[in-house]
């Protein structure tokens, strides 16, 4: 998910008929610029070189985020099958992991990992970061876990037993707050009402993240 | 099932992944270069021939009903005080979307 105001100018954008490391290219009608669309860098063109702003998104089940947006408006039109379509939950684990970062420092957190560490602390090129990961849902998010100047580090909770409210939590372990972790929102301790600060991050296929940051930054299982 | 140790094996084994950055940079230059690009790139069909959408309507949930399945999973977009979801089974026939949240102008890809 990107801007599309580039400079000042608002750009629209085409598809090429164009693969490029098996992704689709994109051209924008104002200069005719190539544009990856799993980076958006133009690669070619008068804006070679520029790169549009990515935009937090998240991938989760439409039941999550009706619920959590109830006057959410949705995209309707016909339905493709198959590998670009739908995907079940296992292959999600399986396929996905959450690129986090922009440009060439980005880092691949595989949701099979995150499936059995839902809540990382790490860092990314020297800044602390939480990923997390609602193991329900299957979809992953990344915050800066540095809040007013204090380092805060995290473990992941299940949800408040006999809540109704059944979305993943965490807590961390400098005041004992407890947050949502899939929000970043405190919901009760000392921190209580702050919000952590969501990261640049996309949900990617594996394979193709691998086709164009190969030697990069993957982290996964299968590696330890 | 792991047993504690094990874990704390696998938590502190995760930070000590080497990271190869300076081979990174160096393969990824060539990658995102024009040069690579010319040469890799397959023109696969005409442009403009795949679909796109230009501020296409959005439905209420309500008049959505169950045409989308609840586990079905969407692209969630809130901005500008704004809230859009895109399904992964209807972006799977369009790919791109040029649309406007929150009055920001933003292009959805999948």
């Amino acid at each position: 998910m990107y801007g599309r105001t580039l400079d000042g100018q608002v750009l629209n954008f085409g598809h090429e008929g164009v693969l490029y490391r098996n992704s689709f290219v994109m051209y924008d009608k104002e200069t005719n610029s190539k544009w990856l669309h799993v980076t958006g860098e133009a690669l070619k063109g008068e804006l070679k070189g520029k790169k549009l702003g990515i935009i937090p998104s998240q991938i989760m089940p439409y039941r999550t985020w009706k619920k959590r947006h109830p006057d959410t408006g949705v995209l309707l039109g016909e339905k493709v099958s198959g590998m670009m379509g739908t995907f079940t939950l296992k292959d999600r684990i399986s396929s996905f992991g959450l690129s986090v970062g922009e440009g060439r420092n980005v880092t691949l957190f595989r949701f099979s990992l995150l499936n059995r560490l839902p809540v990382l602390d790490t860092t990314l090129a020297d800044a602390p970061l939480v990923v997390c990961f609602d193991q329900t849902a299957i979809y992953a998010v990344a915050f800066r876990s540095h809040l007013s100047g204090r380092q805060l580090h995290f473990s992941a909770l299940s949800s408040v037993p006999d809540a109704e409210d059944t979305r993943p939590l965490m807590r961390d372990a400098e005041t004992g707050s407890l947050w949502l972790r899939m929000t970043g929102e405190c919901l009760a301790g000392e921190l209580k009402g702050s919000q952590l600060e969501q990261v640049p991050a996309t949900a990617w296929l594996g394979n193709r993240w691998m086709a164009f940051f190969e030697g990069g930054r993957d982290v996964q299982l299968e590696k330890l | 099932m792991l047993h504690l140790s094990q874990m704390r094996l696998l938590v502190t084994t995760l930070f000590l992944i080497p990271v190869c950055v300076t081979g990174l940079s160096a393969q990824a230059d060539e990658i995102f270069s024009e040069a690579n690009y010319d040469k890799e790139m397959r023109q696969v069909m005409e442009p403009d021939q795949f679909p796109v959408l230009h501020h296409p309507p959005m439905a209420t949930v309500m008049e959505a009903g169950l045409e989308i399945d609840l586990d079905e999973p969407v692209i969630g977009l809130f901005l500008g005080g704004e809230a859009r979801a895109y399904p992964i089974s209807v972006m799977g026939g369009v790919e791109l979307v040029n649309d406007t949240c929150g009055e920001i102008p933003v292009a959805v890809s999948w």
